[in-house]
């Protein structure tokens, strides 16, 4: 029981502080006025939490139009043509029409924050204030070292939200102020992309020494699920990475790789973090995962079926309701077991009459292939099967998706689960520093630290239960990057990187531009089955999405000053 | 008459505009601008030599004269365009290289049409697989590398503890058409910065090493040290093909490390053992954690007295200090995977017990997360205060701070002087310990059986002997596991007697014969220590 309550704190401090505020706008209707949260530490702290509530929503499951964003790049098709998600797949989306636009959403969060770090700056005083009883100096105690934690913790997230409006939008208006007037809003131009990162990088680095190193063990464990002193160096870490990435450094300045480097060295060298001995059960551990070695800050989640009513083959009592149908593209980038081999190379063993045998296990981890046992029967996605292409709201591409989903809920009897969404894991850290470290000092150079870029991505490959062969040695940096941009791609697949990365390496207008392509499958009468890849859909990807467009209503109130990013 | 001139004026205009506009809107009859016509097409895949091409052709007509022609293909990656200078007829034929296919795919080429006017057509073209054939008569490309089977090594995961060379072969069968050249290279760094780098080519020299080559080398590694190293074979076939294998060799990186505060070989060998479950964790050893390679910790409580012994044990892989039934202890007291606090260099652990002093790197007593890096051979202890709290009079009935319990009674039928499953006159005790605020010490006597052993809350605290005040098994056997996923035991507060798993530890059977116990009880880290004494 002891999970669920940040998400409920989490609610109430959502209602306690409700409000809506984007960029430019003021006002904030609240229940409680700015003077009367800050006056104990139940208020004031709800008030810190409250800023953990931006992170609700704006990750992961089913978001955008009950789709995820997986289903806006080649990792996967949304069934449900109606769901606006599929702008992205059309590129008909534009400053006036984002299926994703989370720029007044996260200036809330960062609103939000400031206001909590401005009001709580005298924490002392109001705890103090509001201790009863003198001779309670253990609570007060408590209370301030909470406070201060939080504060810690709320400025990690501001950078946070910054971050995730820097990678979608590039250099920002930084506001660390609550009292800005609306006239100095809208005087307030856009800094530059380095500037951008320079300020969320010092951030992290402030506020990482202050943060708790882990909330496992304390205090009866109650307090699961906060940001740790990882989270903030993991984010450094995958800010830096951003920043030395093709699409913000198109002279390749080494250094920043070498920054990025160090930084998600900085996380390995903590030896706090390691790989979980279950990829697949890794996503289904439900708050407190943060126990696990492998997660470094997750968005704690609440009970719920929808991920599973949306995504559970249509075939299936109450599933199928036309969600992630993962992309023939994807499920060719996992290698085979035995040789470590892409399917594409000779010699690699793949068998295209037979094309999931033999496959990196993450594939039948990640997502449901035809004849694959799911809840006590094969899946049947071939034409004609009760899952199988052609239904209704069934598959687009003949697989559906099974990271995540949890396979033991009746939905019949409305069963639910806890379903947490990581934000950080170490599997990830590893990738960012092998891509850094590859690009920096080649892909077997230790240069100092602890791991070659190779050792990194051979322990992601060799992790429990996964055991793929450990990439070849000898790749020239070239083959090496290759290597790692297609483990990201496999190791990391629907959890919200690829839409990003294809960006930060520029190469989305090859990725993107390709057809979602699917596997039609049809079944002899001897039950064999025949394999046919056909195209799905086209998709669209122009020069100016690799940044997204800026809303048109904030550029026309910032009268101007508020700069759009180009092509939009 | 300006005035009517005006008129008449503005009258002819207005109806030369409507003549216009009424000429705009009619449409020839027999001049309709025709879509263009496609009259014919073809697309094949071709496998041709070593390319794989798609081929197509296609004869279009329009009287309004074909400008542009326009084939795409979105996997394939083709965007073509055709520019012509608006003739009725035309063919074209053309190919493209185009990658590959992984899998039977069903290709369609996009055409898009325009003609002169403006007026555009678009056709779709299904591409006919007919690359299962070259197209080249005889053409019989090598197009596999060669095959590399590794033998050797067998094992790639080495102690290394012994300063002394890690010796590892490297043996592997290449085969292929025509094999040209094998390189076998062994090469890495040990934790120290110490550089390996073995490396050599080897040029099969007679028509059956060219098919066949075996190879087989003895390699030396730094030992007595961490180093991580690689071996790989690469083979380079007449053709071109490569073919890569090779693997990781660790030497001195530990995947299980267990602290050991037995005080005496002998306190280990008759260390606790419950006997219901075949499980430890009621002893002397303790799982610690792995935090990245090389790396593990453990909560603590150190006494600090002059009969500490700590020690630490290291494996590799799976091997373990129990047998699988755990019933066996698989370790010596001195063997050469036991490491200890180094007495000459401060900070240090080693494995030569001679030079260990068997303390933590402490001078006093109390509670600390002891971290121990195999790499650099390090050891630290950080105190730390448990943060149990005891408020919960379920599980903790009676208890203060001000007034901790006095004792802990051990009970069950097996214990001699108990009275039945609860506390009674003459029930053995844990008696709290005087110097250690969370420590409950004593000895107690089974007769030998086993069978379902608790510790409870004193009745001179507890009110409700059944429903409160209960340490017993705090979960089903098989939930209660180590950190490298063996089941162990786990006594904790479960509240009455019936929660938990309902059942308490036992210990071994002695088939009739009694057994004496020593016991210690931690009830901040909740660690049952156990060691038998005699019968």
């Amino acid at each position: 029981m002891r999970h669920p309550k940040i998400a409920v704190w989490l609610m109430l401090a959502v209602v306690a502080l409700s409000g809506c505020k984007k960029f430019l706008d003021r006002e904030i209707p609240t229940n409680y006025g700015e003077d009367q949260v800050f006056v104990n530490y139940e208020r004031m702290s709800q008030a810190g939490y409250g800023v953990y509530a931006f992170l609700l929503n704006r990750f992961g499951y089913d978001r955008i139009s009950n789709a995820m964003l997986a289903s806006a790049c080649d990792e996967a098709d949304h069934a449900d043509p109606q769901s606006s998600i599929q702008q992205y797949n059309m590129g008909t989306w534009n400053a006036t029409s984002n299926p994703e636009n989370y720029w007044g959403d996260f200036y809330q969060g960062i609103y939000r924050a400031n206001v909590f770090l401005e009001n709580s700056a005298d924490y002392k005083n109001i705890i103090y204030r509001d201790t009863v009883d003198p001779n309670n100096k253990a609570n007060y105690n408590y209370q301030v070292r909470d406070i201060e934690w939080l504060r810690a913790e709320v400025r990690f997230l501001r950078a946070f939200y910054y971050f995730e409006l820097l990678k979608r939008f590039g250099g920002l208006p930084i506001i660390t102020r609550s009292d800005h007037t609306i006239e100095e809003l809208q005087k307030m131009p856009r800094k530059s992309f380095d500037e951008t990162v320079a300020f969320i990088e010092a951030e992290c680095d402030t506020v990482a020494p202050l943060m708790r190193e882990t909330w496992v063990g304390f205090d009866q464990d109650k307090w699961r699920g906060r940001a740790t002193q990882g989270a903030a160096m993991a984010l450094k870490a995958r800010l830096l990475l951003y920043a030395a990435s093709p699409l913000h450094n198109p002279t390749n300045n080494v250094q920043k790789w070498e920054k990025a480097a160090k930084a998600a060295h900085d996380v390995i060298a903590l030896n706090r973090y390691g790989l979980h001995n279950d990829y697949k059960g890794l996503f289904r551990l439900g708050n407190g995962l943060d126990g696990n070695q492998e997660v470094i800050f997750a968005q704690q989640g609440w009970s719920r079926n929808d991920f599973e009513r949306r995504n559970y083959p249509i075939g299936y009592d109450q599933g199928g309701q036309a969600s992630t149908c993962p992309s023939q593209n994807l499920v060719d980038a996992y290698e085979m077991k035995s040789t470590g081999l892409a399917i594409t190379e000779p010699g690699s063993g793949y068998d295209p009459n037979n094309p999931y045998a033999g496959r990196d296990p993450r594939l039948t981890m990640s997502i449901l292939t035809n004849n694959t046992t799911f809840k006590g029967r094969p899946v049947e996605c071939w034409v004609g099967g009760l899952d199988g292409l052609g239904k209704p709201k069934a598959t687009t591409t003949g697989y559906y998706i099974r990271k995540f989903v949890d396979e033991n809920l009746n939905l019949a009897q409305n069963a639910s689960s806890m379903h947490t969404w990581i934000l950080f894991r170490y599997a990830e850290l590893l990738l960012n520093y092998a891509e850094a470290m590859n690009e920096a000092y080649g892909p077997e150079t230790k240069a100092g630290f602890s791991m070659t870029a190779k050792a990194a991505v051979d322990l992601v490959r060799t992790r429990p239960g996964v055991a793929m062969p450990i990439l070849p040695p000898g790749l020239s940096k070239d083959e090496m990057r290759e290597r790692i941009r297609n483990e990201r791609r496999v190791e990391l697949a629907f959890e919200e990187h690829r839409f990003f990365d294809v960006r930060r390496w520029k190469i989305a207008e090859q990725t993107e531009n390709m057809p979602i392509m699917a596997m039609r499958i049809t079944r002899n009468p001897d039950n064999s089955f025949n394999y046919t890849v056909v195209k799905a859909e086209d998709r669209v990807f122009r020069p100016e999405m690799y940044l997204f467009p800026i809303p048109e209503s904030e550029i026309m109130k910032s009268g101007g000053v508020l700069e759009q990013n180009p092509g939009w | 008459m300006k005035r009517i001139l005006f008129a008449i004026t503005g009258i002819l205009l207005a109806a030369a505009i409507i003549v216009a506009c009424n000429k705009s809107l009619v449409f020839p009859e027999n001049d309709v601008p025709l879509p263009p016509q496609v009259k014919q097409t073809e697309a094949s895949l071709l496998w041709i030599g070593p390319d794989y091409r798609v081929a197509f052709s296609a004869d279009l007509e329009d009287t309004a004269g074909i400008t542009k022609v326009q084939v795409k293909n979105g996997e394939w990656q083709i965007d073509t365009v055709y520019e012509l200078s608006g003739q009725d007829l035309v063919s074209i034929i053309d190919t493209i290289t185009v990658t590959k296919d992984a899998n039977k795919t069903e290709h369609v080429l996009e055409l898009t049409i325009t003609n002169s006017h403006g007026g555009v057509i678009k056709a779709k073209v299904v591409v006919e697989d007919k690359s299962d054939v070259n197209q080249v008569p005889g053409y019989d490309p090598d197009l596999l590398p060669p095959s590399i089977t590794v033998t050797k090594p067998t094992v790639t995961k080495y102690y290394g503890i012994a300063n002394a060379p890690v010796y590892i072969d490297v043996a592997a069968t290449i085969t292929d058409l025509e094999i040209a050249s094998v390189e076998v290279k062994v090469y890495g760094e040990a934790a120290d910065g110490q550089l390996v780098n073995y490396e050599e080519t080897i040029t099969p020299s007679s028509d059956d090493e060219k098919e066949n080559l075996e190879y087989e080398k003895t390699f030396a590694l730094p030992g007595g040290k961490a180093g991580q190293y690689q071996y790989v074979v690469r083979a380079t076939d007449a053709d071109g093909n490569k073919a890569v294998k090779g693997g990781v060799i660790s030497v001195g990186y530990f995947d299980r490390l267990y602290l050991c505060d037995a005080e005496s070989e002998n306190e280990l060998l008759n260390e606790g053992f419950d006997h219901a479950g075949n499980t430890r964790g009621i002893g002397t050893v303790l799982a610690m954690r792995p935090q990245g390679p090389n790396n593990f910790v453990v909560d603590y409580y150190y006494r600090n007295e002059p009969t500490d012994n700590i020690r630490f044990v290291a494996f590799i892989g799976n091997a373990k200090p129990y047998s699988s039934n755990q019933q066996q202890i698989l370790f010596q007291y001195a063997d050469t995977n036991v490491l200890a606090m180094s007495s000459t260099e401060s900070g240090k652990v080693t494995f030569d017990l001679n030079a260990a002093n068997f303390k933590l790197p402490v001078s006093s007593k109390g509670y600390y997360r002891i971290a121990v890096n195999l790499t650099d051979r390090t050891i630290t202890a950080t105190p730390f205060t448990p943060s149990k709290d005891f408020s919960n009079t379920t599980l903790y009935p009676g208890w203060s701070d001000s007034n901790p319990w006095p004792y802990l009674a051990v009970t069950g039928t097996v214990i001699i002087g108990n009275n039945g499953w609860i506390e009674g006159p003459n029930s053995p005790k844990l008696v709290k310990e005087a110097d250690h605020p969370f420590l409950y010490s004593g000895t107690f006597q089974t007769n030998g059986n086993s069978s379902n052993i608790s510790l409870n809350a004193p009745m001179t605290a507890n009110n409700d002997a059944w429903n409160k005040g209960w340490f017993r098994l705090v979960s089903v056997r098989a939930n209660m596991r180590d950190i490298y996923n063996d089941m162990i035991t786990i006594i904790g507060p479960v509240g009455p007697s019936t929660a938990g798993a309902g059942w308490g530890f036992s210990v071994s059977n002695f088939g009739g014969a009694t057994g004496t116990f020593k016991a210690t009880y931690d009830l901040a880290l909740e660690r049952l220590r156990i060691v038998r004494i005699g019968d």
